[in-house]
C-alpha cells in the first residue's frame, strides 16, 4: 500500500477522532454545566489578564484630581479613589498580579512538593520518614503566618510573595503524592518493570508520576484559588506587592479607610477575589468529579 | 485513654523539634544578622569593638547547632527573648494577648459548627434537590470569600449603615458581656464563615456516606423515628471526619486571625505579629510563628483524641 493511500485512509479518521472528542468534550460540558460556565469563568479572567492594557479605559496609575472619590458611573463603572484613579483600570490590571501569583506559587508548590512526595511515597523507610517529618512540621505553621513570617524576612516584593505562598503550599502536594505513589507502587506493572530491570529513577518518572497526575490537576486548581486569596490577604495587610501597583488586595486596602465615604473602592476589588476563586473551586470540583468519578455527588 | 494520649503526644515531639528549628532558622538564617535585627538603626553607631563584645555576649560567635540549642533551652523555659520595639518580653506580650485572640476563635469556632453541621445535614438530607445545591452553593461561596471583604462589607452593613453593631475595638467578655459579645459578632461570623463551607461540605458527604450504610436501613426498619435516626444513628458516625477536618482548620482559622484582627483593630496576637513584621521585630514574629505552630499541633492533637472518643476501635488498634 502506498505512502498517499495510507495519509488519504488516515485522514477521515482524523477527523472524525477529533469530532468524538469534541462530542465527548461537549457531553461533558454539558454533564457537568457549573464547573463549564466556572471554567470558562477562569479562562476569561486569564484573558483579561492577558489583553489588560488593550481593553482598559484607563491608565491604573493615572490620577484625576477633578474626579477624586467619585461613586460608579458610565465613566467610572467602578467609581474611582482618593486620587482620582479609575477602580475598574486598577482591577483589570490586578487581574494580572492575581494570575501571575497565582500560577507561579502554584508551579513553585508543585516543582519543589511532587518529586519530594515521589520520593518519599515510592522509596519509603528511613527517606519517607525524613521527608514527611518535615512535611509535618511546615504544615504545622498556619500558611498565611508563614507567608507573613517569611516575607517579613525576605522583605516584602511579587518575587517573595510567589515564594512565600508557594512553600505554604508545598506540603500539601507532597503528602498528596506520596499517598498516589504509596498505591500505585504495588500495582503489577511496576512490578513487571522492575522484573525487566527498569532503574528506580525510571520507573517514578515514566510509571508512577504519570499515573498520579489527575489529582495534582485537581489539586492545582483549587490551589490556585488558595493563592490567589493568600496574595490578595498578603497585599491588604500591606506585606504583599508594593504601591503604586494595582493588585486587588492593595486596591481593597486603600479602600479599608474610605468604607464610609466610598464604599465601592474596596467593593470591587474584593468582589472580583471572590468571583475568580469561586470559578476555580467550582472548576477544580468538575474536574475531580470528572477524573475521579469515584466522587461523584460529594 | 490516657496511654493513647501518650503515645500519640511522643509521635508529635520529632515533628515539634523540626518546627523550632525551622523558627529558629527562619529568623537565625534567612533573616540575615541578628544583631543587625537586634540594634536595628543603631548598629551603625558602634564601634568595631563594641559590637565584638556585643557578638560574644550574646553568642552569636557560637557555631549555629550552639546557638539553636540555647535558644530551645530558654525557649522551653518559656523565654523567648526581648521585643525590639518596647523592650517587653516576648513571652509576655504574647500571653497578654492571647486571651483576646481564644475568645475570638472560641467565638468563630462556635458560630462555624453551629451553623455547618446543620447545613451540611440538611444538604445531604435533600441530596439532588435545589436545597442541597442552595446548601452546597452556600458553603462554596463561604470558602471562596475573602476574609478582609467579607469583615469590611459586614462594617458596611451592619456598623456604617444599620448602627447596629460596633465596627472595630474589643472588649474583654469577662469585663463587660454584653459589650464584649457586640464586639465579637462581627469579628467572629467573618472569621467563620470560611470554616463553615469547609466543615458543611465534609459533614454532607460523610452523611451521605454513613445514610447508605445498612444499620441505618435497619434503624429505620425498626420503625425509629427519622430525628433519631439521623441524630442518634447517623450523625454520631458521621463526625468522625467531621472531627479531623475540624482540627485541621485550626491552622486556618489562627492564619484568619491576623486579617480579622486587623480588620477590627482587635489587640490580639495576630495583630501583635503584624506589628512586628512591619517593625522588623524578630523576636517577637519568632514567638507568634512558634506559638501558632504549637497552637496547630495541638489542635491536631484534639482532633486525634476526639476521633478515638467517637470510635474506640482506633484507641485499640
Amino acid at each position: 500500500m502506498s505512502e498517499s493511500t495510507t495519509l488519504a485512509q488516515s485522514a477521515p479518521a482524523l477527523a472524525f477522532a477529533t469530532k468524538s472528542k469534541q462530542r465527548q468534550l461537549w457531553n461533558l460540558a454539558k454533564r457537568h454545566r457549573i464547573g463549564a460556565t466556572a471554567f470558562g469563568g477562569v479562562i476569561l479572567v486569564c484573558l483579561i489578564a492577558a489583553t489588560a492594557p488593550l481593553i482598559s479605559p484607563y491608565d491604573p496609575l493615572e490620577q484625576d484630581y477633578d474626579a477624586l472619590l467619585q461613586s460608579p458611573s458610565l465613566s467610572h463603572p467602578f467609581g474611582t479613589d482618593r486620587v482620582g484613579r479609575d477602580i475598574f483600570a486598577r482591577v483589570l490590571y490586578g487581574t494580572q498580579i492575581s494570575v501571575l501569583v497565582g500560577l507561579v506559587a502554584v508551579g513553585i508548590s508543585i516543582v519543589i512538593g511532587v518529586p519530594l512526595g515521589l520520593l518519599s511515597g515510592f522509596v519509603g523507610g528511613a527517606v519517607d520518614n525524613v521527608i514527611m517529618r518535615f512535611m509535618d512540621a511546615l504544615i504545622a505553621f498556619p500558611r498565611l503566618i508563614l507567608a507573613l513570617a517569611i516575607v517579613a524576612v525576605l522583605s516584602p516584593g511579587i518575587m517573595n510573595v510567589m515564594i512565600a505562598v508557594g512553600i505554604g503550599s508545598m506540603p500539601v502536594y507532597a503528602r498528596l503524592m506520596r499517598s498516589q505513589a504509596l498505591a500505585i507502587r504495588e500495582n503489577q506493572y511496576i512490578e513487571a518493570a522492575h522484573s525487566l530491570g527498569v532503574s528506580n529513577v525510571r520507573v517514578m518518572y515514566r510509571h508512577v508520576l504519570p499515573n498520579a497526575v489527575s489529582p495534582i490537576i485537581v489539586q492545582a486548581t483549587l490551589g490556585l484559588g488558595y493563592a490567589v486569596l493568600a496574595e490578595a490577604s498578603l497585599s491588604f495587610l500591606g506585606v504583599g506587592v508594593q504601591p503604586p501597583t494595582a493588585t486587588w488586595g492593595s486596591i481593597l486596602n486603600q479602600g479599608a479607610p474610605l468604607l464610609e465615604q466610598a464604599w465601592w473602592v474596596a467593593f470591587f476589588p474584593g468582589l472580583a477575589i471572590f468571583l475568580f476563586v469561586l470559578c476555580l473551586n467550582l472548576a477544580g470540583d468538575a474536574l475531580r468529579d470528572i477524573l475521579d468519578p469515584r466522587l461523584r455527588g460529594r | 485513654m490516657l496511654s493513647f494520649i501518650i503515645r500519640r503526644f511522643a509521635s508529635t515531639l520529632p515533628v515539634l523539634i523540626i518546627v523550632s528549628m525551622l523558627t529558629f532558622s527562619l529568623t537565625n538564617v534567612l533573616g540575615g544578622d541578628p544583631l543587625l535585627a537586634l540594634m536595628g538603626e543603631e548598629d551603625g553607631r558602634l564601634s568595631p569593638e563594641a559590637e565584638a563584645m556585643l557578638r560574644e555576649e550574646l553568642g552569636l560567635n557560637d557555631p549555629l547547632p550552639i546557638q539553636y540549642l540555647n535558644w530551645l533551652v530558654d525557649a522551653i523555659r518559656g523565654d523567648l527573648g526581648t521585643s525590639i520595639q518596647s523592650g517587653q518580653p516576648v513571652s509576655e506580650a504574647l500571653m497578654d494577648r492571647l486571651p483576646v485572640t481564644i475568645q475570638l476563635g472560641m467565638a468563630a469556632w462556635v458560630f462555624a459548627i453551629a451553623l455547618a453541621i446543620p447545613l451540611g445535614m440538611f444538604a445531604a438530607i435533600s441530596r439532588n434537590t435545589w436545597k442541597d445545591q442552595a446548601a452546597t452553593a452556600f458553603a462554596l461561596a463561604g470558602v471562596a470569600t475573602p476574609s478582609f471583604w467579607m469583615g469590611l462589607m459586614l462594617i458596611l452593613v451592619f456598623a456604617v449603615w444599620l448602627r447596629l453593631l460596633p465596627p472595630s475595638g474589643f472588649t474583654n467578655l469577662w469585663d463587660d458581656p454584653i459589650d464584649g459579645a457586640k464586639h465579637l459578632v462581627l469579628p467572629a461570623v467573618t472569621l467563620g464563615v470560611n470554616l463553615i463551607g469547609t466543615v458543611a461540605r465534609q459533614t454532607r458527604s460523610a452523611m451521605l456516606e454513613v445514610l447508605g450504610q445498612d444499620y441505618i436501613r435497619t434503624a429505620r426498619a425498626k420503625g425509629l423515628l427519622e430525628r433519631v435516626v439521623l441524630t442518634k444513628h447517623a450523625l454520631r458516625n458521621a463526625m468522625l471526619p467531621v472531627v479531623t477536618v475540624l482540627g485541621l482548620q485550626f491552622a486556618n482559622l489562627l492564619g484568619g486571625t491576623v486579617i480579622i484582627e486587623q480588620v477590627f483593630a482587635i489587640p490580639g496576637v495576630g495583630r501583635l505579629a503584624l506589628g512586628a513584621v512591619f517593625a522588623q521585630d524578630f523576636p517577637v514574629v519568632q514567638g507568634a510563628v512558634l506559638l501558632a505552630a504549637i497552637a496547630t499541633l495541638a489542635g491536631n492533637l484534639w482532633a486525634d483524641i476526639m476521633y478515638t472518643i467517637f470510635d474506640p476501635r482506633i484507641r485499640v488498634s
